[in-house]
């Protein structure tokens, strides 16, 4: 009798508007930040966690409003005088919903990791757990929106409630630091090198699994067979509450942060999870460095940011937005002005008068700017100068200087703004 | 004659909903604007979008009657009663959120919403009003635009700060043609 209501409703009723709904939104979500999934298994997983915070009101209100279609046609009190028990075409309203939107997330899902399979060249372990987790979350969604959709009977509930679950979503993000926030399938920022303990995924889909037991229980009005997963959802509550605020946090996932390097000289080494970028990165930054040899204390190799190298002789380079949709550098532009980072990312302190925290660095921000900022202020100037050196683009005065006093000049630059020294900066400045 | 007015239309309703929605802003708006990470213009972005969608679905429902035809065969100013009715709501969400969000970007989208779904009750019904601004605002919102490229000021002015002056323009144009449409003809009935 279900299935036959089921197979109905899949083909005429609201789960397929909810699968084209939520393929329409997860392509969206997947198209605007390719850099966060391209090549990584483990990335498109916590991307779908990501993404929830439109799948799940997407799903909630397609749950309310295909559970207020016999109200809307004015059938509910007919359908009310059938044997039928009540609690089975709200059942199989449920499965409709949380069936179409999952077909909906599959299929973008699918086409991405279709182009992630060539590519990738790190398979983090139990990354699909992180996956998993987020589909439980939208058959618990579909729950949530069926309950509400029962008892609210209210025209607009379904955009109501989308609106109200979204925003419910959105505030924890920014209470990270609460454990409670863990409650809430959807993860704000992960790094790609971030994995979660196989127990915590376990507790979240025990969580998930319990609270969309309820949630149909009450919108079946079985108050009896509520009881149970209402018990078992509230001792689960008792894990984050004693666990405290490292309770659900990221751990950094040991073989991601591997390095690959290049056999040649100079090295340039990525993660492994950024393996996939290796040819085009060292195509970059190899002419790059063999530019800085015979400049003292200048950088002899590069490294991805995400390894932690510290070392004095490493340039790190971030690799965190240059994942592009086919394996490929999305900003090869940003990649090129990275060499500059050692000129203004050295945790100096603010520069009075600066508009802001780039200013304040005594330049601008590499990653986003053509070139250094115009400044009456010598030190500026001579980080300008070497800015134009390392970037390969004129430099008045310094161009007038044979070839070794030029790296000098830029080792003496490099050595000052490392050590924050801006009048050592001002006296260095050129004519 | 008002109060049944008011009271066929599920008015009270709307106005309990419309005082949910504003306490809500208010307290966004406080919390968005304090975070230290949020840039304090854009901090109000999410209010200022969402907060006359939801005033603006609320009102929908609001803007027929049990019985549009039966209503209409009664010797009233329909057209009048219309504009009165969208006048008062609209100076009331307006302001009501205004104040609550203590910026002009939640009157214009209040125009802009209103507008939208006042030219839906018209052209699709009451039942359907709310989709079209629901699935208008939520596009724009999700795409993120640029705040400072003069074609998205003009189509993506749900998420633009008040001193975008492109963006008013195509919520007066909004606004005058789905109230007018509305006033003249009424929500459409099935």
């Amino acid at each position: 009798m279900i299935g036959r209501v089921l197979r109905s409703d899949l083909r005429h009723g609201t789960p397929p508007l909810v699968a084209l709904l939520t393929a329409i939104a997860m392509t969206w979500m997947l198209a605007v930040h390719p850099d966060a999934w391209a090549g990584q298994w483990t990335g498109l997983s916590t991307y779908l966690r990501v993404s929830l915070l439109i799948l799940v009101p997407l799903l909630v209100a397609g749950g309310a409003w295909r559970i207020g279609r016999e109200r809307r046609a004015q059938l509910d009190e007919l359908l009310a005088t059938t044997p039928r028990p009540d609690w089975q075409p709200m059942l199989a309203a449920w499965a409709a919903v949380t069936l179409g939107g999952l077909a909906g997330a599959a299929l973008p899902l699918a086409v991405a990791m279709i182009l992630i399979g060539p590519q990738a060249t790190h398979v983090g372990a139990g990354w699909w757990w992180t996956g998993l987790v987020g589909l439980l979350a939208l058959a618990t969604a579909a729950a949530l929106g069926v309950l509400l959709g029962r008892f609210v009977p209210l025209r607009l509930v379904a955009p109501v409630a989308g609106i109200t679950v979204y925003l419910g979503l959105a505030v924890p993000i920014y209470l990270h630091e609460s454990p409670w926030t863990r409650l809430s399938p959807v993860i704000g920022h992960a790094g790609p090198a971030d994995v979660w303990p196989v127990g915590y995924h376990a507790w979240q889909a025990a969580w998930l699994l319990a609270l969309g037991a309820v949630l149909l229980a009450l919108a079946s009005r079985r108050w009896v067979a509520t009881t149970v997963p209402a018990l078992i959802a509230v001792g689960l509550l008792v894990v984050p509450a004693r666990a405290g605020a490292d309770f659900g946090e990221a751990g950094t996932d040991a073989g991601a942060v591997a390095l690959v390097c290049t056999d040649r000289v100079p090295q340039v080494c990525v993660t492994r999870v950024h393996g996939f970028l290796l040819d085009d990165v060292a195509a970059v930054l190899e002419p790059q460095l063999r530019r800085l040899d015979g400049v003292p204390g200048a950088p002899v190799r590069a490294v991805d940011a995400l390894a932690g190298d510290e070392r004095a002789d490493t340039l790190r380079v971030s690799l965190t937005q240059q994942a592009g949709l086919f394996g490929k550098p999305a900003n090869p532009d940003w990649l090129r002005a990275e060499i500059t980072s050692m000129l203004y990312d050295n945790d100096c302190p603010p520069v009075p008068d600066k508009a802001d925290d780039a200013d304040a660095a005594g330049g601008v921000d590499p990653a986003t700017s053509a070139g250094p900022a115009a400044s009456a202020d010598p030190a500026d100037q001579t980080l300008g100068q070497a800015w134009n050196w390392l970037q390969e683009l004129p430099a008045d005065g310094l161009a007038a200087l044979p070839g070794d006093r030029q790296k000098e000049w830029i080792g003496r630059v490099l050595a000052a703004a490392r050590a924050c020294d801006r009048d050592e900066l001002r006296k260095l400045a050129l004519s | 004659m008002i109060r049944l007015h008011l009271r066929a239309r599920g008015v009270p309703l709307f106005a309990l909903g419309l005082l949910v929605v504003t306490v809500l802003a208010a307290a966004a708006t406080q919390w968005l604007t304090t975070r230290p990470y949020f840039d304090p213009v854009q901090a109000r972005t999410p209010v200022i979008a969402v907060a006359p969608l939801l005033a603006a679905l609320l009102l929908g429902p609001t803007l027929a009657g049990a019985d549009e035809l039966l209503e209409r065969g009664t010797p009233t100013p329909w057209q009048l009663i219309r504009t009165g009715h969208l006048a008062a709501a609209v100076i009331g969400i307006g302001t009501l959120l205004a104040l609550a969000g203590r910026s002009d970007a939640l009157a214009r989208n209040t125009l802009g919403c209103v507008g939208l779904v006042a030219g839906a009750a018209a052209l699709i019904g009451v039942r359907l009003a709310w989709l079209p601004v629901f699935a208008y605002v939520c596009a724009v919102y999700a795409s993120a635009p640029a705040l400072d490229d003069r074609w998205a000021q003009i189509w993506a002015w749900p998420v633009q700060p008040s001193t975008a002056h492109l963006s008013w323009w195509p919520v007066l144009a909004a606004f005058t043609a789905g109230t007018g449409v509305y006033i003249l003809r009424g929500a459409r009935t099935t």
